[in-house]
């Protein structure tokens, strides 16, 4: 799911920029982000069973393991900054999700209101990439900016999933996915802030820096679960009317 | 040097204030998420307990009027012929006045039941009136002394009267059932902005929290529900041994 985080790391523990983070956290937290993996894998053997609605989601999936291979190949291969991978990434990542979470407010009145929050959030990426011609470093606002858009959908359909439904919540894939999405991503804005700051700044940054493939993880593998569960129930051809998953 | 390290202080400064305030923006929005689909839970709760009454009412009018419409006219004309037949056996003359009798019988309890599910005569007088025709009706029947009294000038909303007879008819059920209560004092009362309704037994009283989780507080589950649907708040007041006081009040 998060490619950028170790590409990151491994992108500037090779310019010697993050002093403070030893090369054995880095190769931990290189085979931790390998844990995209594991949903991919999920999603694959039963690709059958996976609803259509849940396509955006799995594209985010594919695309974050599209964009690992490409920072690897960026950083070794072409010995340059991963920052336009990352760049475009987090624009497909951002737009994506919050196609998700509307396809998921599939009866809601208010769902005009992920259009805009879309349209903002391009804006933003354009504004901050194209106008400001940013696109070969990183910089921290947008991604900080769509985590906390974001964060805010997620917690919207989780309380109106609270209330609405009354099967087990812990069972119901979107659930998981939009709790999935609230850590992760509010770790996201905690992450930028941190790397902003900069890791030879601040011991507490390091420390929130190498935790972010550990959270990293523990998400791929909620994504994962999920994903199992959206494929294990298919009793009945009509059945995904019934059970919102 | 100074100047690097002052530089530095406040990135961090401005960083952790930002994010800070981030943080707090999603737990506010959060919190107000919440209280949003709790309110349109609640919402949606009493729509729907307000179709199922306003359901159960539509479906009490259709029996009560199938009852005087349909039934009650059929025994009429069945006891019409029963008197047209001429039979000079004395024997076969004393069956007849006791099926006659039976008839009439059938047809008062037809009229009582009809009247209970639905009193007609809502739609034409107002509830005070209805009250009174009904507590006349049951004393006729209970043992129970019932004094009902309503204040000058009480105006009951059309649409709050119906439920309002409803809740009045559950207490006085209730009272007759269980509460071994030898008078039962009701008492309405309006203001320019709500509608009190008042009552007080000397029954046996009972505890409100145990029967509110219990399967038996169906009346008073029933009574909240109509409550709920005008908008009325309720208050009951009882304890073992102490009777039983129930405040209704109603906005207008």
């Amino acid at each position: 799911m998060k490619p950028d985080s170790v590409a990151q790391l491994y992108a500037a523990y090779k310019v010697r920029l993050i002093n403070n983070i030893p090369g054995m956290d880095i190769i931990v937290n290189f085979l931790l982000s390998q844990s995209i993996l594991l949903p991919i894998i999920v999603s694959l053997v039963r690709i059958k069973r996976l609803e259509k609605i849940y396509y955006p989601f799995f594209i985010v999936l594919l695309l974050g393991l599209l964009a690992e291979v490409a920072s690897f190949i960026f950083i070794n291969v072409f010995k340059v900054s991963n920052a336009p991978v990352i760049k475009v990434y987090s624009l497909f990542e951002c737009c994506l999700i919050i196609y998700q979470l509307y396809l998921w407010k599939n009866f809601s009145k208010n769902r005009q209101w992920f259009m805009i929050a879309l349209v903002i959030c391009i804006t933003f990426w354009i504004v901050e990439t194209i106008a400001f011609l940013n696109i070969n470093t990183f910089s921290p606002y947008f991604r900080v900016f769509y985590a906390f858009v974001i964060v805010l959908l997620s917690i919207n359909q989780i309380n109106g999933m609270i209330f609405n439904h009354k099967e087990s919540l812990f069972k119901n894939p979107r659930f998981l996915l939009s709790l999935g999405f609230i850590i992760f991503f509010l770790y996201q804005i905690i992450y930028e802030a941190s790397y902003y700051v900069g890791s030879d700044q601040s011991v507490v940054a390091t420390k929130i820096i190498i935790g972010f493939g550990y959270i990293n993880f523990v998400i791929n593998l909620l994504y994962a679960i999920a994903i199992y569960l959206i494929t294990s129930k298919h009793e009945g051809n009509y059945n995904h009317y019934f059970n919102e998953r | 040097m100074p100047v690097n390290i002052c530089n530095m202080t406040d990135k961090f400064f401005y960083t952790v204030i930002i994010t800070s305030l981030l943080v707090a923006i999603v737990i506010i929005f959060f919190v107000i998420s919440v209280i949003y689909y709790h309110k349109r839970y609640i919402q949606l709760q009493k729509e729907k307990t307000s179709a199922q009454i306003m359901m159960q009412e539509q479906e009490r009018k259709r029996i009560a009027n199938d009852l005087h419409d349909s039934l009650g006219p059929m025994l009429s004309t069945v006891k019409l012929y029963m008197h047209s037949i001429k039979v000079s056996n004395e024997n076969d003359k004393e069956s007849l006045n006791k099926a006659s009798n039976y008839i009439d019988e059938t047809i008062t309890n037809l009229r009582e039941i009809s009247y209970n599910l639905l009193p007609s005569s809502l739609n034409r007088n107002d509830l005070v009136a209805v009250v009174k025709e009904y507590i006349t009706r049951i004393a006729s029947h209970h043992p129970l002394k019932i004094y009902f009294d309503a204040a000058e000038k009480t105006v009951v909303q059309k649409k709050t009267e119906i439920h309002l007879f409803r809740i009045i008819q559950e207490i006085v059920h209730n009272t007759v059932k269980h509460s071994g209560a030898t008078t039962l004092k009701i008492f309405i009362t309006s203001y320019p902005d709500c509608v009190f309704l008042l009552s007080e037994d000397n029954g046996r009283g009972f505890d409100l929290e145990a029967k509110k989780e219990g399967s038996a507080g169906l009346g008073l589950k029933s009574m909240e529900n109509r409550c709920e649907m005008i908008n009325a708040s309720l208050r009951i007041v009882t304890a073992e041994n102490e009777g039983c006081k129930i405040f209704i009040k109603v906005p207008n």
